[in-house]
């Protein structure tokens, strides 16, 4: 199973590949550093997951969505935020995410999320 | 305050998103508040990110000295201070991903007082903001463990 993080930050990336193996999950990552950049990866190998940050440079975690759903593209995909307002959440839910998971986010959030999703 | 926005009142919200971020995704038991400075410490380093609220907009800045710089970069990443330093890029990406947590724990605590506020993404810097006639700058310092972190919020004076 693959799983896409994006995200702009290094450090983020790597800190949710290891919760999502710490959570339990024995997968393979693919990683992108903006939403340009996931969705040419989506194009080229649809993984099972897309965890995304929100804000981004060039392409945001919101306008991937959007660009994703628009061409029909149903990939699975949540997000990994440090935004938690209650009008970003509806929009995020509205165009389609599975999950939106605030950082900081402890080991059992990300457990909470991945199981409905992952199974 | 300027533009109907009380900066003064947002740097406790700025000290509590910074704690909580500190206590979770930094692991740091140890954080205390000491207090206030009047100017941000020449020879710091850290991460500005933008903010834009309705009544207007300012900066949030997390600064430290270049080993409190490699205290947060290493505890984000969950390293061993005794870790060799990280490269430049990474204490940079680390320190504005920190600067981004800060900040989305800032938003959400401060939506009482200013409402919907639309981050920017992180910048990392060296040296202090300057205070001018018509920006201000209010720090306020946390100690975490052995390092001192300066929380900068930089901000429009009020005109006329």
């Amino acid at each position: 199973m693959q799983i896409l993080v994006v995200d702009d930050s290094k450090a983020m990336r790597s800190i949710v590949m290891r919760a999502v193996r710490q959570a339990g999950y024995d997968v393979t990552f693919v990683e992108a550093v903006n939403g340009a950049e996931a969705l040419k990866a989506i194009h080229a190998s649809p993984p099972a997951l897309v965890m995304a940050d929100w804000n981004m440079p060039e392409m945001s975690g919101i306008e991937l969505l959007q660009k994703l759903r628009a061409e029909g593209n149903a990939v699975k995909m949540g997000f990994v935020t440090s935004e938690s307002d209650p009008g970003m959440r509806d929009q995020a839910f509205q165009a389609g995410a599975l999950f939106m998971l605030t950082k900081p986010f402890t080991p059992d959030a990300m457990k909470a999320v991945l199981g409905p999703v992952l199974t | 305050m300027s533009g109907g926005l009380d900066h003064r009142a947002l740097v406790g919200h700025l000290e509590e998103a910074f704690e909580e971020v500190a206590r979770t995704a930094l692991g740091q038991g140890d954080v205390s508040r000491p207090g206030h400075l009047d100017a941000p410490l020449p020879r710091w380093q850290g991460a500005y990110i933008g903010l834009v609220a309705a009544q207007g907009a300012f900066q949030l800045g997390i600064a430290a000295d270049v080993a409190g710089c490699q205290l947060l970069a290493k505890s984000l990443m969950s390293m061993p201070e005794s870790d060799p330093p990280l490269a430049d890029a990474e204490l940079a990406d680390a320190v504005c991903e920190i600067a981004n947590i800060v900040a989305g724990g800032f938003k959400s605590r401060a939506r009482d007082k200013v409402g919907a506020l639309t981050l920017g993404l992180p910048v990392f810097f060296h040296g202090p903001a300057q205070a001018t006639e018509h920006t201000g700058v209010l720090v306020s310092v946390i100690r975490l463990g052995s390092a001192s972190v300066a929380l900068l919020l930089v901000h429009p004076r009020a005109q006329g």
